[in-house]
């Protein structure tokens, strides 16, 4: 639920700016800073292990699973890089497989977020009418009550699985894409070129595609990015319950509770899959915070 | 104002009803036999048919519907499945317990998160602010069953300086057990003089509380750092400043005042994070409270005691935030 | 620059020559103020060479299209600029100091006091979340605390009172009424010639010597423009503030102003008294200025001065409006021309007329 605040904090300015599409020459800027270059560095590493899971694991099937009893609880050393977990699997083949579940859930849920969200916004910001009342009232409705505690109680509902997680994760996800895009299309509709354009008698999808989209995409894009890590936290923290991914397929979250019992001895079973998951977070929340400087100073 | 007053009372009152019926029908959405899993075990069909009739599930739903808000309002939520104890008496025992971690998480949370975020916008451009925007950023990065973990491994295993898990040493709950009066632990060992127990409950707080805050005390620096940078930019701050209003008067007065409003409701929001983080850290500090109990709830399928946390949290969340709202609207009257 | 005999007291000043006419003063000398910033593209030439003089008791008015570095200059005069990538040099002499070589501390004592500035949006410039009250009575304890001391010891008013009295009679002079319930609003809750109005009468409280207006009517519809512009004129009369006025309109400068400067690009380009520069503009920008502005009657073409400003980023070398000039010559690419005076203080930066 951290992600909240930072759309709190887009909402905390004005949005009494120009937005402008996304220039290559600031991608260049970005990449010049250190903290982005190597927070981009960290997230296509994490992407790669992912997609490239099957190849990286040293126990490709251990990754997948698969127990190895001999080799239980086992300290990070030759053999196996980072230990072993209860199962005696390789504990670094785990989290490489894991990273698949855990990014792909994560991507999955901020994507079907915003593909709801944003055109609802968009719908409901344009015509104020009684659609975009009650498209408004919806979303003011399901902000009113706590996400995750929504997204549980789904889950509990469905029954538990990794794709119920998402689907109960993305239900109250997508409002907070509406409210964003709707406040920002009001916003622009006070612009005279939009004004403009409807005296020149183009129809109303056509504005809404040429003129208002292009314009609302930089806030969207740094929401969407600076979702990508809470819903990984948040596919964690339910998977951490048992109403997430299921054994033997693993997210992070999952992995730091099979290890939790034995935080104190065969540290390395929680703590591997836990860094792996800060890591990736703070990489995403950093590139996202540097994206939204650059776009701000130029917007 | 009374106006405003009215329509948010009526909001929350809206509000609530809205969750307890969005509760309700979770209820009785939810998959198995209500009535079975009532009685437990292995249960006769001539049980469950009692059962069924004694919950009233042979009812139409609307009717149902009206029994359960009846019974909410004499504030019956139904027997817990896994307890077997009213569920409301259930919960107001852990309440207490509950409350003083997010009580103290809460308050650190916007004292010391403000101070940052002010610390940070002060110091702009320097050391100091990269630091903080570092460190908040890992803070608001790190999964909250990740950090209690971290926090006992560290603190506990390594560093030794405080305890792993519990309220109470033990041995101490045997020479110095705390009276059960209000349920808070800090004021029941206070005024029984019971002090060793009492800097007890305190070492055994730090941690729990730590992790609880953490994730919050990010949020609110970064976004009070935020406000007021983006504050200072402001044309009446220019202004203000072309009239020979000094540049302390300027920041601490104007520029705070004006970028209260934004961090009262990111505190709203942190109740909520910090009551849905309790069931992670209650869990894993062993900390018998409202988390735990929801905890266990869901991993045992209580569904009343579910219902009931629900209601809970859900409540409480509506509440605070309306607080929030009516707490912004004095601060800045800009808000209708 | 004006020339006139240099007093005893003034510094000794290179760029001023003495023409043997009545010694005045001017209360402000800008001379010299060159503004560079660091941009990510490279450094921005946003001010070169710029000055001119103010004297008490008259309206200058500093005229310029958008990005002429007029808005730039009135703030740098109080180094109102935020950001620490400028880099200012050049002198701006008030009451025998340099403003630039101020300490924070000595700049803050004088803005507001003895230079006030009103600016170009009046309701952004009032803070929102406080009443206006609030903040005039801030202001009116900052510089009338004699007058409330006044009120309290003699006629026993409480500091409430004796805010609210003095309020009530600086708002009255900018034309406000009903101000006990104004002074209970927010700045949301007026409108924009209300809330310049406000923010005029907070600027004259201190009794300024120098009132720096930029842009203060260009928010506003005509017909308040034309009673905030008599306004200004009739308090600055009264309470004998000089003032500098900038705007984009020529037309607004000729109403009020008793001298006129032009600038382009950075630079001043002409200087004269209003009339003359109406009837006899001798810059190729000033007359191009004069010529856009549109004319009634039939068949009157539409004139503009094609081209656009330049970069101030990599500006041109030599005269920055050479590009757009229709006189221009070899010469005004390659050298910068300096302020001359032509006729008695009518000064132009152009090498039409240096032979």
């Amino acid at each position: 639920m951290a992600r909240h605040a930072h759309s709190y904090e887009t909402q905390a300015k004005q949005v009494n700016r120009e937005h402008r599409k996304v220039k290559w020459f600031q991608l260049k800027r970005l990449l010049r800073r250190k903290a982005a270059f190597v927070s981009l560095l960290i997230l296509v590493l994490a992407l790669m292990s992912a997609v490239f899971a099957p190849l990286i694991a040293p126990y490709p099937n251990q990754g997948r699973g698969e127990v190895n009893l001999e080799h239980r609880l086992k300290a990070p050393g030759s053999d196996y890089t980072l230990g072993t977990d209860i199962y005696g699997r390789d504990l670094f083949s785990r989290v490489v497989f894991g990273a698949r579940i855990s990014l792909f859930g994560g991507i999955c849920i901020v994507f079907f977020a915003a593909l709801i969200g944003i055109p609802l916004g968009l719908w409901a910001g344009y015509n104020e009418g009684i659609s975009g009342a009650l498209i408004s009232r919806l979303v003011e409705l399901f902000l009113s009550f706590p996400a995750t505690l929504i997204a549980m109680a789904i889950s509990i509902l469905i029954g538990a699985g990794w794709s119920t997680a998402i689907i109960a994760l993305i239900i109250p996800w997508w409002p907070w894409y509406t409210r964003l895009v709707q406040a920002e299309v009001l916003s622009i509709k006070q612009t005279l070129y939009v004004e403009a354009a409807q005296m020149l008698g183009y129809g109303r999808l056509y504005i809404i595609f040429r003129h208002i989209l292009p314009n609302i995409m930089t806030p969207v894009m740094v929401m969407i990015l600076l979702d990508l890590g809470p819903a990984i936290i948040t596919i964690g923290l339910l998977s951490f319950i048992g109403l997430g991914t299921q054994p033997p397929m693993a997210d992070w979250g999952l992995m730091v509770w099979e290890g939790a019992p034995n935080i104190l001895s065969e540290w390395w079973i929680s703590i591997v899959p836990g860094c792996a998951m800060f890591v990736v977070v703070i990489a995403f929340n950093v590139f996202g915070d540097a994206l939204k400087e650059i776009l701000d100073s130029n917007g | 104002m009374l106006l405003f007053l009215c329509k948010r009372f009526a909001g929350l009152i809206a509000l609530l009803l809205i969750l307890s019926a969005l509760v309700f029908f979770f209820t009785r959405s939810l998959p198995g036999d209500v009535a079975a899993l009532y009685i437990g075990g292995n249960a006769k069909a001539e049980q469950i048919e009692i059962a069924r009739l004694e919950l009233g599930l042979d009812k139409p739903l609307l009717v149902q519907y009206k029994i359960y808000m009846k019974k909410l309002l004499h504030a019956d939520m139904g027997v817990s499945l896994r307890t077997h104890r009213p569920v409301f008496k259930d919960l107001m025992e852990k309440i207490p317990m509950s409350f003083e971690l997010v009580f103290w998480a809460l308050f650190i949370a916007t004292f010391f998160g403000v101070f940052t975020g002010v610390a940070a916008a002060y110091f702009h451009g320097s050391l100091i602010d990269d630091v903080i925007k570092w460190v908040t950023s890992a803070a608001v990065s790190i999964p909250i069953f990740f950090l209690a973990l971290l926090l006992q491994l560290f603190f506990f295993n390594y560093l030794g300086w405080f305890p792993l898990q519990g309220r109470l040493d033990s041995f101490l709950e045997f020479t110095h057990p705390i009276e059960n009066i209000t349920g808070f632990s800090m004021v029941d060992t206070l005024i029984t003089g019971n002090l060793p127990a009492f800097f007890n409950v305190i070492r055994h707080m730090v941690l729990p509380v730590a992790a609880l805050c953490v994730g919050p005390w990010g949020i609110i620096a970064r976004l009070t750092r935020s406000s007021l940078l983006d504050i200072m930019e402001q044309d009446y701050i220019l202004a203000a400043r072309a009239s020979g209003i000094s540049e302390g008067v300027l920041f601490f007065v104007y520029g705070l005042r004006n970028a209260l409003s934004p961090v009262l409701t990111v505190i709203g929001l942190s109740v909520a994070i910090i009551l849905l983080s309790t069931f992670y850290v209650e869990m894993i500090f062993n900390w018998p409270g409202v988390g735990y109990y929801s905890l266990a709830a869901i991993i045992s399928l209580d569904y009343t005691a579910l219902m009931g946390v629900t209601l809970m949290i859900g409540a409480v969340y509506v509440i605070a935030n309306t607080t929030m709202d009516i707490v912004r609207r004095v601060v800045d009257p800009r808000i209708k | 620059m004006i020339n006139r005999a240099p007093d005893k007291n003034t510094p000794p000043d290179p760029l001023v020559k003495s023409t043997g006419e009545a010694a005045e003063k001017p209360v402000l000398q800008v001379c010299d103020l060159t503004l560079t910033f660091n941009t990510p593209r490279g450094r921005a030439h946003i001010l070169e060479g710029v000055g001119f003089d103010l004297f008490s008791k008259e309206i200058l008015a500093l005229v310029g299209e958008t990005g002429s570095g007029k808005s730039v200059t009135a703030k740098s005069l109080l180094n109102l600029i935020p950001g620490n990538t400028k880099e200012i040099t050049g002198r701006v002499l008030f009451d025998n100091k340099d403003l630039l070589s101020l300490s924070d501390k000595e700049l803050q004592a004088i803005r507001g006091g003895r230079i006030s500035m009103v600016f170009q949006n009046p309701k952004s410039s009032i803070n929102p979340i406080f009443t206006l009250g609030e903040q005039i009575f801030r202001l009116i304890r900052l510089y009338l605390p004699h007058e409330i001391e006044n009120l309290k010891q003699k006629k026993g008013y409480s500091l409430k009172q004796a805010q609210e009295i003095i309020a009530k009679e600086k708002l009255n002079e900018v034309g406000l009424t009903d101000i006990k319930r104004m002074l209970r609003l927010y700045a949301g809750e007026v409108s924009g010639g209300m809330a310049q109005r406000y923010r005029i009468a907070l600027s004259l409280l201190s009794s300024p010597e120098i009132l720096i207006a930029d842009e203060a009517t260009s928010a506003l519809d005509v017909t308040v423009q034309a009673h905030i512009l008599k306004l200004m004129k009739d308090l600055c009369d009264k309470k004998k503030t000089a003032i500098l006025f900038i705007t984009h309109d020529l037309g607004i400068a000729a109403q009020i102003c008793d001298r006129v400067a032009v600038m382009y690009a950075g630079r001043i380009v002409e200087i004269a008294a209003t009339k003359k520069i109406f009837k006899n503009p001798l810059h190729p920008y000033t007359r191009g200025l004069l010529n856009a502005v549109p004319r009634m009657g039939k068949n009157v073409p539409l004139s503009f001065v094609p081209g656009i400003i330049p970069d101030l980023v990599n500006p041109p070398e030599g005269c920055r409006f050479h590009n757009r000039c229709d006189h221009a010559m070899d010469m005004c690419r390659k050298h910068k021309p300096a302020p001359k005076q032509v006729e008695g203080n009518h000064t132009v930066s152009c090498f039409l007329y240096q032979q």
